[in-house]
């Protein structure tokens, strides 16, 4: 989740042959760098074309992995609103639930974010973005606001938390207050 | 057609971003003294660290770090001086570039138009990949981003900020840079605030350009640069908001700047580095390795050229440190002020000794040579260190290799003894550390293979070039 970029072929592909070609091609070409017999000349020329061709396929590829990655990018994000692009980000409409629970609550009050979800790296990602999109609302636990975050459907908030008061029941999150 | 709200937001932010380099450009001495593609590359980082040490010091101060006084502050004093340097110099600026060789920045060979074209392919995917998605990648807006939302919101860097947000530990450059995005933005806009990172790899690539073209011919220069713009890692992090890139370009401006005081003993070369270092270690922690590197090759070359307590050499190291010795200590003190600690820590793995001394090279070998990330640049630059060690030594090379030889061996042993081996195999935490020196290494290695190759013209001059 948190990868910016991965290998570009994965471990031991073809840069496992290539490189032993370079070292090999550049390591000849170095040495008859100052080889002045015809032989000499054309095999340096040759090593040295070899490595350029090796770089000319890589920035190739490097071309259109980037091109492959603009057309995802696009194809997700272009022309959507702000909202759709974090949405499509967050995999749920996060950034408007959060919107939606910031019209709640006054700002500079702290609040709990509880995410109800199963994955604990899903749940760490929302619980950061819930903090990210929050502010000036600070996100703290213990805090006696809590949000609680389904992402989806949920059962009736009521039968959620009984021990806290609802303030807000909302499609994917419910807005609890201890009871005082 | 009709524009939108979030497109004004990103060509605001895009403005902000150019009175950066405009920043950057006001503060560099003389017209004449740098070409024009070095001084674009190094006009933006100068910017930059001057914007973000400035509101580093409104904070300090307990100025409101809002945008009238930010903005007012920040460019008052540039601006005054440009004027003044305009009015007072512009007779000798006048003299010096006629002294120079001026060359024509744009060349007439159709292969530069080529080679330029293909750059600027990659230069625009770069944008438009940053411009249509908002932050994406977690560190760019858990760990810095959301700082810079709080300054920008609260116009003062909250004492909270460092109780509840990733990584308080982490230097505050970036975030601040984002903060001055934001204020022409007019409201927390993550795209428009990410626009920096495309100004970084693109500052990078005019540094790069500006540094071969000062040795070769125009078209051999373009090639060059598409040598390092062409690595696909540094590609894909000109996109998102981590700070890794703008690393990698201040380690580079640094050398840059360091090669050329070697040359020249021009003690603006060394003003321009120690912005540079000062750069570094506003960016990341760890660019206090590179900083201790070249101070301890300045030494070096000081020693050599006159003994290491000569008062030539002890000014330089001087100079080199005063400006990250300032920035450094200031936040050294708000850190420990503030109770911040180090997120580095002593891991206590089973894997100890040679086992772990083992993995660590495997994961290095495969990260820097097998996985694409870097396509031939370390095989090259293994081949090339052998073959040219003495002249790795030369007032020449020596900014440039031992930099990235030092930190890349510093890192090895970071990771053998703290808690950063567990992360070797996570997603690419190794790869982000090679990126902060791999653009400089990919400029040596075209140096020196240009060399090989004849590339380099009979008279490099690197002063006074248009």
């Amino acid at each position: 989740m948190n990868t910016l970029a991965p290998p570009l072929f994965g471990d031991r592909s073809v840069w496992a042959i290539l490189i032993p070609i370079i070292l090999l091609a550049a390591t000849t070409g170095t040495l008859l760098r100052e080889s002045d017999t015809r032989l000499g000349g054309a095999t340096r020329r040759w090593a040295w074309g070899l490595v350029v061709a090796v770089w000319i396929f890589g920035f190739g590829v490097g071309v259109y992995h980037q091109v492959g990655a603009l057309r995802v990018d696009v194809s997700r994000f272009g022309g959507v609103s702000r909202a759709e692009a974090y949405a499509a980000i967050d995999h749920v409409p996060l950034w408007d639930d959060m919107q939606h629970v910031a019209r709640l609550i006054s700002p500079r009050r702290d609040v709990e974010v509880f995410i109800d979800y199963d994955r604990p790296d899903v749940q760490l990602m929302w619980k950061e973005r819930a903090r990210y999109y929050l502010y000036p609302i600070i996100v703290r636990d213990a805090s006696p606001v809590m949000v609680r975050y389904f992402g989806q459907a949920h059962t009736p908030c009521a039968q959620v938390e009984s021990d806290r008061t609802l303030l807000h029941e909302a499609e994917r999150f419910c807005l609890f207050q201890v009871k005082k | 057609m009709s524009v939108s709200g979030e497109e004004v937001t990103i060509g605001l932010g895009a403005f902000g971003m150019l009175v950066a380099w405009w920043l950057g450009f006001s503060w560099m001495p003389g017209r004449a003294y740098l070409s024009g593609a070095q001084r674009a590359g190094f006009a933006y980082g100068l910017g930059l660290v001057w914007i973000s040490t400035m509101m580093g010091v409104l904070a300090v101060l307990g100025v409101p770090v809002t945008r009238m006084v930010g903005v007012v502050s920040i460019v008052g004093p540039p601006l005054g001086w440009w004027l003044w340097q305009t009015w007072r110099l512009r007779r000798v600026a006048e003299r010096e570039v006629s002294v120079g060789v001026i060359r024509p920045v744009l060349s007439r060979d159709p292969w530069w138009w080529g080679l330029a074209a293909l750059l600027g392919v990659l230069c625009a995917i770069v944008v438009v990949r940053a411009t249509v998605k908002p932050m994406y990648f977690w560190d760019g807006w858990a760990t810095y981003a959301l700082k810079a939302k709080i300054i920008y919101l609260e116009a003062s860097v909250p004492r909270a900020i460092f109780d509840w947000v990733v990584a308080p530990n982490y230097p505050l450059g970036v975030p601040f840079q984002e903060v001055w995005v934001a204020w022409f933005a007019g409201s927390w806009d993550d795209v428009a605030v990410k626009l920096l990172f495309p100004g970084y790899a693109l500052a990078l690539l005019c540094l790069v350009y500006g540094t071969l073209r000062d040795r070769w011919g125009a078209r051999a220069a373009m090639g060059g640069t598409l040598f390092v713009a062409g690595l696909p890692f540094l590609l894909q992090h000109a996109q998102d908001a981590y700070t890794d890139l703008p690393l990698a370009y201040f380690v580079l401006g640094n050398a840059v700047a360091l090669t050329r005081y070697a040359l020249s003993s021009d003690r603006r070369d060394l003003v321009l580095a120690s912005v540079f270092a000062a750069g570094l270690v506003w960016t990341r922690e760890d660019g206090l390795i590179v900083v201790a590197a070249n101070a301890l090759l300045l030494a070096a070359l000081g020693a050599r050229r006159g003994g290491l307590t000569s008062k030539t050499s002890v000014t330089a190291v001087g100079i080199y440190l005063a400006f990250p010795a300032l920035v450094w200590g200031a936040w050294t003190l708000a850190k420990l002020h503030m109770g911040i600690s180090t997120n580095l820590h002593v891991d206590s793995s089973d894997v100890m000794g040679l086992d772990r001394w083992q993995t660590i090279f495997e994961v290095f070998v495969r990260a820097l040579f097998l996985q694409g990330n870097w396509m031939i640049l370390w095989a090259l630059f293994s081949l090339v260190f052998v073959y040219e060690f003495r002249n790795t030594l030369t007032e020449e090379s020596m900014f440039l290799v031992w930099p990235v030889v030092t930190y890349l061996v510093v890192i090895g042993v970071l990771v053998f003894m703290s808690e950063l081996f567990r992360f070797l195999w996570g997603d690419t935490v190794l790869h982000r550390l090679i990126l902060h020196v791999a653009p400089l290494a990919a400029l040596w290695v075209a140096l020196t293979c240009g060399r090989w190759w004849g590339l380099a013209e009979p008279s490099p001059d690197v002063r006074g070039e248009g």
